[in-house]
């Protein structure tokens, strides 16, 4: 698999998990997040960059005219993460071909600090939103469930792709010298 | 190779555009509809775009563009190499090739992550002439891709040549020169053809001594060869006119044409001179030699330079372009009277001539019964200009025989063999 292709993999899983979270979060039909979904399968198609904003418009039609709960306020910050993570993925797709994961990893790392900003702006609006509101509590799972679905989908991307991609994400550990002689004397490499 | 320092101006990225569009979205229906969830929405947006928006972006990057060969023939590719260099705070590089006028590429677009960028394409010139290659656009976007930047570099001039064939048969000049060549005259002399036999003269060398006619005669006859000598050839291009659709016009099959039948001499070590006789009067005295062959084509290439107001005139050549008895294959659509007035006063010279009609009939539509008429009429002063060369002894033969090579089959008279491969 290709980095482009592990890419646009992961942000066609974010941009569907963000739609179908706010129709969820929400209780509306799905059809708007299944058409949203639909329309913005035209990035693997390189239809246009702004194809790339439909799940974002999308989301923003369906929050406009659902409920104003808490669910519906943890179901909107979850959804502009995920739809953050969609828009930026794409956005990189256009440039790693013929690139190396390393490469491509390495591009990754250097929006880490805004996303982890991004998500730490969410959950401080989100919470100030139900707390200033006084709307009912939020179920924590509601929040939690679309990260940890777009964590186990590159968990398996990365087992699919035999670590070649997003197992580069995660530097491995350092081992110890007493680690290193122990080995050493076991004749295995460390 | 062209290595260009670029100054840098940068944009807000389509990243950053996008993310904006999606903030000012949500918050604008968030003021509309009153839902403090979509100002949620927007908040990652924002934040995301504070963080990414804030990084140090270079000011300067070199990009750098390389042809490693300057010289092509038509339709014969050759590479374009470039490279980008952007030093810190580029993230990626997006490259690709505008190509020039009469050029063609594969178009392919090149992306490298990372501050530095090479790679190449492959160019195709369709025309010979003086052509830039093109320019090569370089798109780097900063290291946290919220902006990003483009600049424009040339890339160096391609000089393309005809294509480099040599045509099939051509013509053997009637008049020789005394000089040691491929050419069998009627001068007897030292050569491997034979001639005929005449008497013994003291002084003979005795092994051409033919003995089987010596035994029959009754007296020593000896084997006459025929001397082998060289040949001047002049080749006059017409650019007066240029008619015809770019890349087929009259002067750029003439200039083939030119090309391939001058090949043809030289192959055969004959001297090949050029006259380019069209908006500025220029030539090259008849020599022999491949490298010879590149100084006419570099003289045939500007045929169809530099229009000046200046009537041309053969009468403005010096005796060595135009040596005495040299065979002048002029390649002309015949269209205007100067060019017949230069081969009228080239005969007067007593030079053999041979002129390649350029003009194609084919493609013409008649419409109209008037259509009709005036391609008649059209026809008839070709005829007449045709006939009018042929009487002063200047054949006329249309450019499919250059390609097609039956030239090589023209009597000049005072030939005996057509040279050729």
């Amino acid at each position: 698999m290709s980095p482009r292709t592990a890419l646009l993999a992961t942000a066609t899983a974010a941009s569907w998990t963000a739609l179908l979270t706010v129709a969820v979060g929400i209780g509306t039909s799905p059809l708007l997040a299944i058409a949203s979904g639909l329309v913005s399968l035209g990035v693997w198609h390189r239809l246009g960059g702004w194809v790339s904003t439909v799940p974002a418009l999308g989301c923003v039609a369906m929050l406009a005219t659902g409920p104003l709960t808490g669910t519906a306020v943890a179901a909107s910050g979850a959804a502009a993460v995920l739809v953050l993570v969609h828009v930026v993925l794409v956005d990189l797709a256009d440039d790693v071909q013929g690139a190396t994961a390393a490469a491509v990893v390495s591009a990754l790392r250097r929006l880490v600090p805004g996303a982890v900003a991004a998500l730490a702006a969410t959950l401080l609006v989100g919470f100030a939103a139900v707390a200033g509101g006084a709307l009912p509590p939020v179920e924590p799972m509601l929040v939690a469930a679309p990260l940890l679905l777009l964590a186990a989908f590159l968990l398996g991307l990365g087992m699919a792709t035999r670590r070649a991609f997003w197992g580069l994400l995660v530097e491995p550990a350092k081992l110890s010298p007493l680690t290193k002689r122990y080995l050493a004397r076991a004749g295995l490499r460390a | 190779m062209t290595a260009v320092t670029q100054d840098l101006t940068w944009v807000p990225s389509p990243l950053t555009r996008r993310l904006a569009t999606g903030a000012v979205l949500a918050l604008g229906a968030a003021a509309l509809v009153h839902r403090p969830t979509l100002v949620v929405f927007a908040a990652p947006f924002l934040v995301a775009l504070a963080v990414w928006v804030r990084e140090t972006r270079t000011a300067t990057a070199e990009v750098t563009v390389d042809l490693p060969t300057l010289r092509t023939t038509e339709q014969q590719a050759v590479p374009l190499e470039t490279s980008t260099d952007g030093s810190a705070g580029i993230g990626s590089w997006r490259l690709l090739l505008r190509p020039g006028r009469f050029v063609e590429s594969d178009g392919a677009v090149l992306v490298a992550l990372g501050d530095r960028a090479t790679g190449g394409w492959q160019v195709t010139p369709t025309r010979w002439g003086w052509w830039s290659a093109g320019s090569v656009v370089a798109v780097a976007r900063s290291e946290r891709r919220a902006w990003m930047t483009e600049t424009s570099t040339p890339a160096p001039e391609l000089t393309v040549y005809p294509p480099a064939t040599s045509a099939a048969r051509v013509p053997a000049p009637p008049h020789l020169r005394s000089r040691l060549g491929p050419h069998v005259s009627r001068v007897p002399g030292a050569g491997v053809e034979f001639a005929g036999i005449r008497e013994y003269h003291p002084g003979d060398p005795t092994r051409r001594v033919n003995w089987l006619a010596s035994s029959r005669g009754g007296s020593l006859v000896i084997n006459e060869f025929a001397q082998e000598r060289m040949a001047d050839v002049v080749l006059l291009i017409d650019g007066v006119h240029d008619l015809g659709e770019p890349g087929e016009t009259t002067v750029d099959r003439s200039v083939r044409g030119a090309s391939s039948v001058a090949q043809a001499y030289l192959m055969s070590a004959d001297r090949v001179g050029v006259v380019a006789f069209g908006s500025s009067l220029r030539w090259l005295a008849p020599t022999t030699g491949t490298r010879h062959f590149y100084r006419i084509v570099e003289t045939l290439l500007q045929a169809r330079q530099a229009r000046t107001y200046v009537h041309p005139s053969i009468d403005r050549l010096p005796l060595v372009a135009l040596p005495s008895g040299a065979l002048v294959v002029c390649f002309s659509p015949l269209v205007d009277d100067l060019v017949v007035q230069a081969l009228q006063a080239l005969r007067e010279r007593a030079h053999p001539v041979v002129v390649v009609d350029m003009l194609a009939e084919h493609g013409i539509t008649v419409r109209s019964a008037d259509d009709e008429l005036a391609l008649r009429v059209w026809r008839l002063t070709r005829a007449a200009t045709q006939s009018s060369l042929a009487s002063i002894g200047v054949r006329v033969v249309p450019y499919a025989e250059v390609s097609g090579g039956t030239l090589g089959w023209l009597r000049l008279g005072g030939e005996r063999t057509p040279v050729g491969r």
